[in-house]
């Protein structure tokens, strides 16, 4: 027998919501898993790839520089139609990564800011049609907005196709030319010394990211789509110095924070006022008054699941057993400790 | 000629109507009535404030290797407004102010703090924060939306068009929209402080080692530089959203790198490039009826892909269009060359352009384009019988072209010291590359020599085009012979004092104008020209003076 807990408000709800949930009785519920699934698997192998080579920057131009393409291709049969969703927002970030590669050749500008002025200029040129689509009453019900924060609960079948596909084709490329990429990406001097066709692999990369990149927008939004890349990676750089586990970390990181975001998206209105409430009152009670929240909706997915990853991220950063704060601490103190004159006779 | 009632009227022509102009003028003449004259106003000033704010801010910021500082920095800022309204539960533009500042700090600091105590390097590090922060500031806003007047859309791109709508402020018997007022008062305080701080700003941004060693504060014109730049993002944010702020301190701050080389003209360009993008991208929104800010960061970003096109030097069209003359003149030079090479050898000129075409290893269709440009310019005619044929000018040219040739290759053997089989490549290059006073220099500094190493004739030049007898001693053979005829000032040593000092020697030589003579020796290793004068005298005469005696020849020397 389990001693009686003091239930809180709220407490059974939550149970009864996560359970819910996790049952995976509900269908959108189910495609939402599998494709966080799959976009963590995705997302986590490439962003090893994309912050070892210090390209991190790639993923959030590429990221914003989708929302044209996104545009055009609704307009094409004024629906969301996957595929031509999927093309347009392929072929605008081809267009940008290329773009990018041009002005940085071009003229004597640095790298960050022919990234900052792509990613500008296409996110405004996605605004602009944007709001010529929802002045007109067709597009005003297309649902458009939902793509810059992402709203996981939307994915369809053919969404779930592509980003399958797309899985199937990053992991296949990673397995097969694992000796390539791990050269590739710590010693490219080398890489090309051994034959290694370092441009086309570092097409592919940029290939393979625009397509994720393209996949995990109905699921987490284009603003905060590069976390999904970058911080899984990040994550698992300080917790390993070995590729192969570094990738199996992050696939793992990625997708824990996931799914986890995803169920915190998917937690109702009332449940977050509840929770919310039991912050609020004991604080209320030492003097310290918060405002009541008011929430009718859940939370959107992006958000959520990046701050799941920053948390996680945060915890790494903490306790890493090689490479965290704590232990970097405690380092410095034994050194300090230890007497630096050499023993006697020593 | 002026636009009437939407239609190009051009006096004695049918009015041209153009539906662009016609949309184009009627947004205009309705922006500009009576009526709405003091919104478009109102919005139009607000929209060039911001973009001369992020305009000298940027320009500051891409030098540093910031530019990415201003994109986090623009989102984070978010989080920032909302603690402040949640805190103090109003939108108060002091308290959001400082709430800005904080965050562009806390957002700074904590960039170099994950950056610097792990092995995550600064450009993921700033992937990570900025995409917590923003995350953190959504998340709250969704979940607080219904008591704020904010929204994370909103955020992202603004609301420039109900500027003039909202809370007034009366100044100077004007009554004006709060948020124009808050944006000119930054524009003018951030004015005010580059004029001040100029200097120590120039410095630090291109050389911040010498900043600090001249003992200026780096880290806090650093610091001052993020606080100026929040204030503007925060100025601007709630009427233009993020994407523009971040649009406006990249896109112009780059067109005028592109377009000037010192900073001052950098912050000229850019300033102009802001203002012509408001109002640009004002009106043309206005036409498609689309979001103004997302309109003028377009407008901006296609004002940097002219300039990256089109900046005079450094465009891609100019380098395409140089590289492209370069490349033509190169093939129309190397192809009188062949058929100078050719007529020699042969003796005979080339009559079937596809034989020819074979000989050279390409294709008869160039060939007879190329042939087509070079009897355009004069350098090849057709002969009486259809054969190709050298003109004068053609011939010339080709012999200017093989004593360049030759004389690099003499050159970079006798000079550099490169093997003789190594030097044709390199010689091929530069007789295109390399202008003729330069070769004068290099046939100076050999001591004109009269063969390459391969053995070739080098063909010489006469001291003026109009008169092909008349040449510097120093260029006469041994064999020439022609009488003295005065001194030439020498081309690339304007020392008058030398020709003075020579007028004596030429005294002591007893060397008369008119007098015959010809080369009898020449000695390459001591620069020295032995002649035979008419009266059986024998001079040497040493090489800089034979550069400055005039001789004219008796007969006009061979190619």
């Amino acid at each position: 027998m389990m001693p009686a807990l003091p239930m809180l408000p709220g407490m059974s709800t939550l149970g009864a919501e996560m359970s819910r949930f996790w049952s995976l009785q509900d269908g959108s519920v189910r495609s939402a898993v599998t494709g966080m699934v799959l976009l963590g698997i995705c997302c986590g192998l490439l962003g090893c790839f994309i912050v070892l080579r210090r390209m991190s920057l790639v993923g959030d131009s590429l990221g914003h520089a989708v929302l044209p393409g996104l545009c055009v291709g609704f307009l094409v049969t004024w629906t969301k139609n996957p595929f031509w969703l999927f093309t347009g927002a392929l072929a605008a970030a081809l267009l940008a990564g290329g773009l990018i590669a041009i002005i940085q050749r071009g003229c004597r500008l640095k790298p960050d800011v022919a990234m900052g002025l792509v990613l500008s200029g296409f996110f405004g040129t996605g605004l602009v049609l944007l709001s010529r689509i929802q002045s007109d009453p067709r597009g005003g019900q297309g649902g458009l907005n939902q793509f810059f924060f992402g709203q996981a609960a939307a994915l369809g079948d053919a969404d779930l196709l592509l980003i399958g596909f797309v899985t199937i084709v990053v992991l296949g490329c990673v397995v097969a030319l694992f000796k390539e990429w791990a050269v590739f990406t710590f010693d490219e001097g080398f890489a090309l010394s051994l034959g290694i066709p370092v441009r086309r692999l570092h097409y592919l990369l940029m290939l393979l990211t625009a397509m994720s990149i393209v996949i995990s927008i109905q699921a987490v939004g284009v603003v905060l789509l590069s976390a999904l890349l970058i911080t899984p990676a990040a994550t698992a750089l300080l917790l390993t110095d070995r590729l192969p586990k570094m990738l199996a970390i992050a696939v793992g990181v990625a997708v824990a924070g996931g799914l986890a975001g995803l169920n915190l998206s998917a937690l109702s209105g009332e449940l977050l006022v509840d929770g919310w409430e039991l912050i609020r009152s004991p604080l209320e009670r030492i003097g310290v008054s918060l405002p009541p929240l008011e929430v009718a909706t859940g939370l959107p997915t992006g958000p959520a699941v990046v701050l799941v990853l920053s948390t996680l991220f945060l915890v790494a950063w903490t306790f890493s057993p090689r490479y965290g704060l704590l232990q970097r601490g405690l380092r410095r103190i034994r050194q300090r400790l230890t007497p630096s004159v050499p023993p006697e006779g020593g | 000629m002026l636009p009437v009632n939407g239609v190009w009227a051009i006096p004695g022509v049918r009015a041209i109507p153009l539906a662009g102009a016609v949309a184009f003028t009627g947004a205009w003449s309705e922006l500009w009535s009576a009526a709405a004259r003091y919104d478009t106003l109102c919005t139009l000033a607000l929209a060039i404030c911001v973009a001369l704010g992020c305009a000298w801010l940027g320009c500051f910021m891409i030098l540093r290797g910031q530019a990415l500082l201003g994109d986090a920095l623009s989102h984070t800022v978010l989080l920032g407004l909302v603690v402040a309204v949640l805190w103090t539960g109003s939108l108060g533009s002091g308290t959001l102010l400082l709430a800005a500042l904080i965050t562009a700090v806390v957002t700074a600091v904590m960039i170099q703090v994950v950056s610097g105590t792990s092995r995550v390097k600064e450009d993921a590090a700033t992937g990570i924060v900025f995409t917590t922060l923003f995350a953190l500031g959504v998340v709250l806003l969704s979940t607080l939306a219904p008591r704020l007047h904010l929204d994370a859309q909103h955020a992202l791109y603004g609301n420039l068009e109900f500027v003039a709508v909202g809370e007034k402020l009366a100044i100077l018997g004007m009554l004006l929209p709060m948020t124009l007022v808050q944006m000119a008062v930054v524009c003018l305080v951030l004015f005010a402080l580059l004029c001040l701080f100029y200097r120590p700003l120039l410095v630090s941004s291109f050389d911040p080692q010498l900043a600090r060693s001249l003992g200026l504060p780096v880290r806090w014109i650093h610091a001052g530089l993020l606080g100026a730049m929040s204030a503007t993002v925060v100025g601007a944010f709630s009427s233009v959203g993020a994407i523009l702020v971040v649009g406006l301190l990249i896109a112009p701050p780059a067109t005028g790198f592109l377009l000037a080389r010192r900073l001052p003209g950098m912050l000229a360009w850019a300033s102009v490039s802001g203002i012509l993008s408001s109002i640009i991208g004002f009106h043309l929104a206005y036409v498609w009826d689309v979001t103004a800010a997302g309109m003028i960061v377009v407008v901006a970003c296609c004002l940097f892909g002219i300039a990256f096109l089109g900046a005079p030097g450094g465009g891609l069209v100019w380098k395409a269009i140089r590289r492209g003359r370069l490349r033509l003149q190169m093939s129309h030079e190397n192809l009188v060359r062949t058929l100078l090479k050719w007529q020699v050898s042969t003796r005979a000129e080339p009559h079937n352009v596809s034989e020819l075409a074979g000989e050279l290893g390409c294709s008869p269709t160039t060939l007879g384009m190329l042939l087509t440009q070079l009897r355009w310019r004069g350098w090849v005619t057709n002969s009486r019988d259809g054969g190709l044929r050298l003109t004068e000018r053609g011939v010339e040219e080709a012999s200017r072209l093989d004593r360049a040739h030759r004389l690099w290759e003499a050159y970079l053997v006798h000079q550099v010291g490169l093997p003789l089989d190594h030097v044709h490549p390199s010689a091929e290059e530069l007789e295109h590359l390399l202008d003729e006073a330069l070769v004068a220099r290099v046939d100076d500094a050999l001591g004109h020599p009269e063969t390459d190493p391969h053995g070739a004739e080098i063909p010489r030049l006469p001291s003026s085009p109009d008169q092909p007898r008349l040449f510097a001693m120093s260029r006469l053979r041994i064999g020439d012979s022609g009488h003295l005829v005065g001194l030439t000032p020498p081309v690339d040593l304007p020392v008058t004092s030398i020709a003075r000092e020579n007028a004596g020697v030429i005294a002591a030589l007893q060397l008369d104008l008119g007098a015959g003579l010809s080369v009898v020796d020449r000695d390459i290793g001591e620069e020295t020209w032995t002649i035979r004068l008419a009266n059986g005298r024998t001079v040497v005469i040493p090489h800089e003076l034979a550069d400055q005696l005039l001789v004219e020849l008796h007969s006009v020397p061979g190619v």
